[in-house]
């Protein structure tokens, strides 16, 4: 969507997106297969198993799902900011709501698996496991810092890498 | 305290809450409050030293950094932003001692989530107060709604998460509304920095309305104005010291801060007359204000009347606000710090009856006034302020306001606000009636009340506080240089917001 805004604004969203979009599912895609194979846990009510047991994924987790509902100032906040901005320098309203909308709906996911994670009993019979190998942990937790400073390093990473790609778009 | 040394103090203001969040967590439990006691000294006298700088009139600046080109994390300090630090710091270091007192006496769970979470809020109120752009305020206004959300959600109960579910839909909502309106407005002038009278001026009046409705929003949610005001009464199944600092002071206040920063410092006057944005916010400010009394009037849970009365008075500062004049804004300014104090104590209050007695329906505190005689003096302290009594805090900023509504001939919200002083009388005061004078033959029906409860004081540190507390509401009423240091910094805002001044 921030390319087809084709503007300034909308382009540097459509490529922060791309690369914190990657860090973002790649912390929770790693985490959902750790919870799968050492869990058992399938669907996001059973969750709660995981509770205080795998407490550097979960930390992960909570990061990553906080940057893709864009809370300032992780890495997915950026993206969406600059798609936001795009829109409205177009003057595109539609999509301006449709994106308002969309992250609402992400704020309901994301945080029924907060739910889970760190608020809810676990289940009485929650079965064995244990947090995944450190490898898979280390993995995690490396993305989730990324996101961390991807979002620190933003001013940065927009005014040397895309500005200057972009047509008009040179300091 | 010159410049550049102001400018380390704020940045340390703010970073001390969050830096005993991280100690919290990743330290034993008994270390929790230790952390918190210190980072809220440090905290308070930070910005207490910021005070004598800004009353001479310079503003603190401190850039933390660049978030994107054009844009930055940057705290600028001025009079409304220090009242609102001072308020919330100074409550903090009262509310620690309280806090402690209260876990203790309720065993309360997973202490260090709580106290983890309450000095990350304040970092994050302490952040809201200082932001000198929009995207600041934006970043720290979100902040303060996650760091809030686990302690909504203490409990762990099906009411909680409900609760907590609310707080979020709305909070987030609210925050995507002002996303959208600070973009906007980012995209119409190329600036987000906040300026004394606004910075919007000159843009299409079509354009405006909707840019002002999408930020009345954004910071309604947070000033609980109706009909956006739902989350408050359900946060207050949080344990009562959150009910107190973060749902009467911190998160709220927030939101009416919001609400003078949007129309002060980026609508600014000249722009509110284009359109009518400001007489809507009025209006919706004005029937929150009855509305709300009356359901207070039919609440018998003592913390949900307390949080209707909240919703009330927030209303009063956002009324304020609304007349857009010089007046009305010191009214509002001086009301965010005094009914803060006063419903502070109030909640204060709650709790410590609740932790005495384990009650919380107003109907069963008949006659406990004799048995706890200094927590519901100042429960009766803490109500007349709210009734506008001279001589109490509350009185003070009533003053302006109603000075305000006449300075702008508006007779209707001089009605209201005085009106709803009277129904504010009629909610708190029969409690301190039936507490203190239960009548001749106490009703009480068989088996709910103990029919000759010998009970006493809850724990000392759950009643000193309410006691300081309790004296802060007479010192702000009587004491001239104390309310002459809030009216000067109430009125360096108008005086900038307003022109004719410095």
């Amino acid at each position: 969507m921030g390319a087809g805004l084709a503007n300034t604004a909308g382009m540097t969203g459509a490529v922060l997106h791309i690369a914190n979009d990657a860090l973002m599912k790649g912390v929770l895609f790693l985490a959902a297969g750790m919870a799968l194979l050492r869990f058992g846990v399938r669907d996001v009510d059973e969750l709660s198993r995981l509770r205080g047991r795998a407490p550097w994924t979960a930390a992960a987790v909570t990061v990553a799902g906080l940057s893709l509902v864009g809370v300032p100032p992780l890495a997915g906040f950026f993206g969406k900011w600059y798609v936001l901005s795009g829109t409205i320098a177009a003057e595109r309203w539609g999509l301006t709501a449709a994106l308002v909308i969309g992250s609402l709906a992400s704020v309901g996911y994301v945080f029924r698996i907060m739910e889970r994670l760190f608020f809810s009993k676990p289940p009485s019979d929650k079965g064995a496991g244990q947090e995944g190998s450190a490898a898979v942990i280390a993995a995690c937790v490396v993305l989730a810092l990324l996101v961390i400073v991807f979002g620190l390093a933003n001013e940065r990473a927009v005014s040397l890498l895309i500005l200057p790609g972009l047509p008009g778009g040179a300091p | 305290v010159i410049g550049g040394a102001a400018s380390v103090l704020a940045g340390w203001a703010v970073a001390s809450p969050f830096l005993a969040a991280l100690l919290i967590l990743v330290t034993p439990r008994r270390f929790a409050e230790l952390w918190s006691y210190v980072a809220a000294l440090v905290t308070a006298i930070a910005t207490a030293l910021l005070l004598p700088v800004v009353r001479a009139g310079q503003a603190v600046d401190l850039l933390l950094m660049p978030l994107a080109p054009g844009l930055e994390l940057a705290f600028h300090i001025d009079a409304l932003g220090l009242t609102f630090g001072l308020l919330a710091s100074g409550l903090w270091l009262v509310t620690g001692v309280y806090s402690s007192g209260y876990v203790r006496a309720s065993n309360l769970q997973h202490q260090r989530r709580y106290f983890a979470s309450f000095a990350a809020s304040i970092g994050a109120a302490l952040g809201v107060a200082f932001a000198g752009n929009l995207l600041t305020f934006f970043v720290f206004y979100e902040l303060l709604t996650l760091t809030t959300y686990p302690l909504v959600v203490h409990k762990e109960s099906r009411e909680a998460f409900a609760a907590g579910r609310r707080y979020l839909l709305f909070s987030l909502g609210g925050g995507l509304a002002l996303l959208a309106a600070i973009a906007w407005t980012w995209q119409l002038t190329g600036t987000l920095d906040f300026v004394p009278g606004g910075f919007l001026q000159g843009q299409p009046g079509g354009t405006l309305a909707i840019l002002f409705v999408l930020f009345v929003i954004g910071v309604s949610v947070k000033a609980a104005v109706m009909p956006l005001h739902a989350w408050l009464p359900a946060a207050m199944v949080a344990p009562t010291p959150v009910s107190a600092l973060l749902h009467a002071v911190a998160v709220v206040k927030a939101g009416v801060f919001g609400v003078m920063r949007v129309l002060g410092f980026v609508f600014g006057p000249a722009s509110l007359t284009d359109f009518a944005g400001d007489e809507v916010l009025a209006a919706c400010a004005a029937v929150t204000i009855v509305v709300g009394s009356l359901i207070a009037l039919r609440q018998d849970n003592l913390k949900r009347r307390l949080a209707y009365s909240t919703v009330v008075h927030l209303s009063y500062i956002v009324l304020g606000a609304a007349l857009v004049a010089p007046f009305g804004m010191i009214g509002s300014v001086m009301h965010m710090v005094n009914h803060g104090l006063a419903k502070i104590t109030l909640f204060f209050c709650a709790g410590a009856i609740y932790a005495a007695t384990h009650r919380e329906n107003i109907s069963e505190l008949t006659g406990l006034g004799r048995q706890m005689p200094w927590t519901f003096g100042a429960f009766t302290v803490g109500s007349l302020a709210l009734v506008g009594l001279p001589g109490l805090s509350g009185f003070v900023g009533k003053f302006f306001l109603a000075r305000g509504a006449i300075e702008t001939h508006d007779t209707i919200a001089l009605g209201i606000m005085l009106g709803a002083s009277l129904l504010t009388a009629s909610y708190l005061l029969p409690i301190v009636r039936i507490a203190f004078f239960p009548g001749p033959r106490p009703q009480h029906e068989a088996g709910t009340v103990d029919p000759t409860p010998h009970r006493t004081e809850a724990r000392a540190t759950l009643v000193v506080p309410l006691l300081v507390t309790a004296v802060l509401v007479v010192v702000f009423g009587v004491i001239p240089a104390a309310i002459g240091a809030q009216y000067d910094l109430a009125a360096d805002v108008a005086a900038r917001v307003f022109g004719g001044g410095p």
